[in-house]
């Protein structure tokens, strides 16, 4: 028996060289001018956009994984509250800390940062950059593969294993 | 929803293992995880209760050069499977590119997979999603046990209609079946991100034929 094809619904994000370069420009500049260790922005799937760090390391995606997972859960519960949703998160910790906040419907910003600047610090710069940065991911969710003008051609992988055992 | 970034040449790609409370999907990633090299897994994290039920979602990320020129990244997801946690497993489909329904074999769940397997087509709406327009596969799991249903009973209960698919047989406990439903999911979601996004008629072609697989039992 054969089963269903489906149907051809385009349900993907694409940013492309030139967009990646320019979100990075605008997440360095809150990294220097906040002081800060990490500056991310992941859609509110989990996946991560991109980020600027001091250092990169493989946990950054679950970094991003966990803090969709975060605010979404606060999502709900500023609705039992009767908000529409919180702007932003801080989790303060004793040597690093992590403030969230809302890039439109979505995305987030997320940024990392230990104990030599401060939240309202962190707060402005975003603030600064915010209208840039929303308009560059609005730009990027509009867009497909095809429309990005990358030239590029996805091919179907030829082993039938995508992953093997150890 | 799945993501590329054309800097840094990756893909990310969303797969939610869905199913009733105690059905094996977190032993599924417990299992990828502990049967994978390391270059190709990242950390898995267990957001669970002191009894170890999953509270709100696991997570496990791989990443494979499946489709060739980039960096595919295949982020796993488990939901709660208990009733209580229905708001959460909305939440964890977010963006969700593929999924493993992970059926418990056994009698006495059927029920539980009726409701669990509607409880996922409800919340896939929520999100403006289907299993019309969304790889998914079926896993019977705990194969090995006593009093379980036979496979054509479960593909008849859960396996109908437009959006028939493919099941696989599985003992998760043991690794039987877990590969093979991580190999068949990850294939199926990149055939579908390639017919998304591809105008090559031969890549077209080619993704089309793991879009109709056949609907048959698979197992180690």
């Amino acid at each position: 028996m054969r089963c269903r094809r489906w149907n051809r619904r385009v349900n993907n994000r694409v940013i492309t060289q030139q967009q990646s370069e320019a979100l990075r420009y605008i997440l360095s500049g809150i990294l220097v001018r906040a002081e800060t260790d990490s500056v991310f922005v992941c859609d509110k799937g989990g996946n991560m956009i991109d980020r600027v760090s001091l250092d990169e390391n493989e946990t950054d995606v679950t970094i991003a994984a966990l803090a969709s997972g975060s605010f979404a859960a606060t999502g709900e519960l500023a609705k039992i509250i009767g908000e529409v949703t919180f702007r932003s998160i801080v989790h303060k910790g004793d040597r690093k800390s992590i403030y969230m906040q809302n890039l439109g419907p979505n995305f987030l910003i997320l940024v990392l940062f230990g104990n030599k600047t401060t939240v309202g610090l962190v707060k402005l710069c975003i603030e600064k950059a915010s209208k840039g940065l929303e308009a560059l991911l609005t730009k990027m969710n509009e867009q497909t593969a095809q429309s990005s003008g990358e030239n590029v051609s996805f091919t179907m992988p030829t082993d039938d294993q995508i992953f093997k055992k150890k | 929803m799945s993501f590329v970034n054309f800097r840094k040449k990756e893909i990310s790609l969303k797969i939610v293992y869905y199913g009733p409370g105690l059905s094996g999907k977190t032993t599924n990633l417990e299992r990828i995880h502990a049967m994978m090299p390391d270059d190709v897994k990242g950390k898995m994290t267990m957001l669970s209760t002191k009894e170890d039920r999953t509270l709100y979602f696991d997570f496990l990320p791989l990443r494979s050069d499946a489709i060739p020129g980039f960096i595919s990244r295949f982020q796993l997801y488990t939901v709660p499977g208990q009733p209580i946690y229905d708001k959460t497993r909305q939440l964890v489909l977010t963006g969700v590119d593929g999924v493993v329904f992970v059926a418990d074999s056994q009698w006495e769940q059927m029920e539980n997979n009726s409701i669990s397997f509607e409880d996922l087509k409800t919340n896939l709406k929520t999100h403006n999603a289907s299993l019309e327009n969304l790889p998914y596969i079926l896993q019977f799991n705990k194969r090995d046990l006593p009093a379980i249903a036979p496979i054509h009973y479960m593909d008849f209960l859960l396996n109908q209609g437009d959006t028939r698919t493919t099941y696989i047989d599985a003992v998760a406990v043991k690794d039987i079946g877990v590969d093979v439903t991580l190999n068949l999911v990850c294939k199926m979601v990149t055939a579908k991100f390639i017919q998304d996004n591809n105008m090559s008629s031969d890549n077209l072609n080619k993704a089309a034929d793991v879009a109709v697989p056949q609907v048959e039992q698979k197992s180690e």
